[in-house]
């Protein structure tokens, strides 16, 4: 074996993070041997923490360490429209441009029958009472311009149409294919404001 | 080697790979199934993204690397857009490709498997043919085509037309009640035999005059699966059982 079983054992473990590959896990199990002591305790701390304490916000889904999150809690916020998104990252990207009053719900993944990813793993049926239960008038859609995402969309406003709710998904600016997160705040504010009757 | 491949191609599988690629299995037309990557084609702006996603007929220029293609430019020729605004017709298109991904082995050219798969996925986006009978069909079409063909003429061994018939997996055909060898388990009504067989010769634009009872489409099913399962593991399907979880959540309505 050409390194000890530390070293190996930690590169197996850096392996594991998504778009990390063998000469990736290596450098940065070099870089971390490099660090000082605290530094090191900090990053395992930081990280058992986040997992102890981090959980999905009861209401919306996003990722929060209390019942609900910071955008469920303010008050301010339309009440009465709703976007529905694929990843908390994508959120992001939507508070980002400072267009959007509304309040989210996170599906955490898309539609996709080769993952065995159906509407009960996103929670749609949860989503679905929520919709009924704050009273929602708008639902925008705003899933990934690419065949999964159009699927959910599809999906969601057959399944939401019937309570009486007007469902909307955003659309112009944003060609097809490709992943919402890497939209720039231009392309998504006016996306949003192109936003289309489903 | 030639090092550059130019070639109709339907995309199979399109997964993210780090942070800006897609990893793809293609079915080309003049190479058959082969793996590439896109490089950039999960940014929005990218040129490739618009034609890496499921449902993809496109023609495609394909750099040979080391061990993968790279996808170098590519021109949509259709992406079936109706599939994806209907659920089940999602997930039946779905489960074609991954059944086409799993039978296929790399770098055997398979044209008639591309015509068939680009087939009924254009029934699909027309939505004419029953969704379940076209699956059926599809079904037994990939394997007669892999060599598979499946012998439901008559009992094997005597020549009856008479049903029932019992399937056997391991002779690849049926038997009447009388010759039936001890493996032959399958039991296979006489009509249904014969929507399979009629399936097996049919041409992909004439399943939409098919019709056939609960009962017969239920036991086609199983049939199918059965002599499925024989070639490749079918429990292990994401694409079946989504659409079992998909089927009952319209019965529930
Ligand atoms: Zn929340
Ligand atoms: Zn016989």
């Amino acid at each position: 074996m050409l390194f000890s079983p530390s070293i190996t054992r930690l590169v197996e473990v850096f392996r594991r993070l998504p778009g990390i590959g063998p000469k990736t896990a290596l450098r940065l199990t070099f870089f971390v041997l490099t660090m000082k002591n605290e530094e090191v305790q900090e990053m395992a701390r930081a990280l058992v923490e986040a997992k102890k304490r981090v959980r999905y916000c009861t209401r919306c889904r996003n990722l929060t360490e209390d019942e609900l999150c910071p955008v469920c809690r303010d008050e301010r916020r339309d009440k009465a429209l709703l976007c529905v998104v694929q990843e908390p990252r994508d959120m992001m990207v939507i508070e980002k441009t400072g267009q959007f009053k509304g309040r989210y719900f996170i599906l955490h993944g898309a539609l996709s029958p080769v993952e065995g990813i159906g509407p009960d793993e996103l929670m749609i049926p949860q989503l679905l009472q929520l919709i009924k239960d704050k009273k929602i008038e708008e639902v925008v859609i705003a899933t990934n311009p690419n065949v999964e995402g159009d699927a959910t969309a599809y999906y969601i406003a057959g399944a939401a149409k019937p309570l009486g709710v007007r469902v909307t998904r955003i659309g112009f600016g944003l060609p097809v294919g490709g992943d919402l997160e890497y939209a720039d705040e231009l392309t998504m504010t006016r996306a949003l404001e192109s936003r289309r009757e489903m | 080697m030639v090092k550059m491949l130019k070639t109709r191609a339907l995309v199979l599988r399109s997964r993210p790979l780090g942070e800006r690629d897609r990893l793809l299995s293609l079915l080309t037309l003049e190479q058959g199934k082969l793996s590439a990557v896109a490089p950039g084609a999960r940014k929005i702006k990218s040129k490739l993204a618009a034609g890496v996603d499921y449902f993809t007929c496109g023609s495609f220029l394909l750099y040979r690397g080391r061990s993968l293609f790279t996808v170098s430019q590519l021109e949509v020729e259709t992406s079936f857009r109706n599939i994806r605004e209907n659920i089940r017709a999602y997930a039946y298109g779905m489960f074609f490709a991954e059944l086409t991904d799993k039978l296929l082995q790399e770098g055997e050219p398979a044209p008639e498997i591309f015509h068939l798969l680009f087939n009924c996925w254009s029934s699909l986006d027309e939505n004419k043919a029953d969704q379940e009978l076209l699956a059926r069909f599809f079904e037994l079409k990939i394997l007669s085509l892999l060599g598979y063909h499946p012998h439901l003429k008559g009992c094997l061994y005597c020549g009856s037309t008479a049903g029932p018939f019992f399937w056997s997996n391991s002779s690849g055909g049926i038997f009447c009640e009388k010759c039936r060898p001890g493996g032959a388990v399958f039991p296979f009504a006489k009509g249904t035999c014969s929507l399979a067989d009629s399936l097996l010769g049919m041409a992909p634009e004439k399943v939409a005059n098919v019709r056939a009872s609960a009962i017969q489409k239920k036991e086609l099913k199983d049939f199918n699966h059965h002599f499925l399962q024989y070639w490749v593991d079918v429990t292990s399907f994401q694409g079946l059982s989504f659409l079992e979880k998909i089927v009952n959540v319209e019965k529930d309505k």
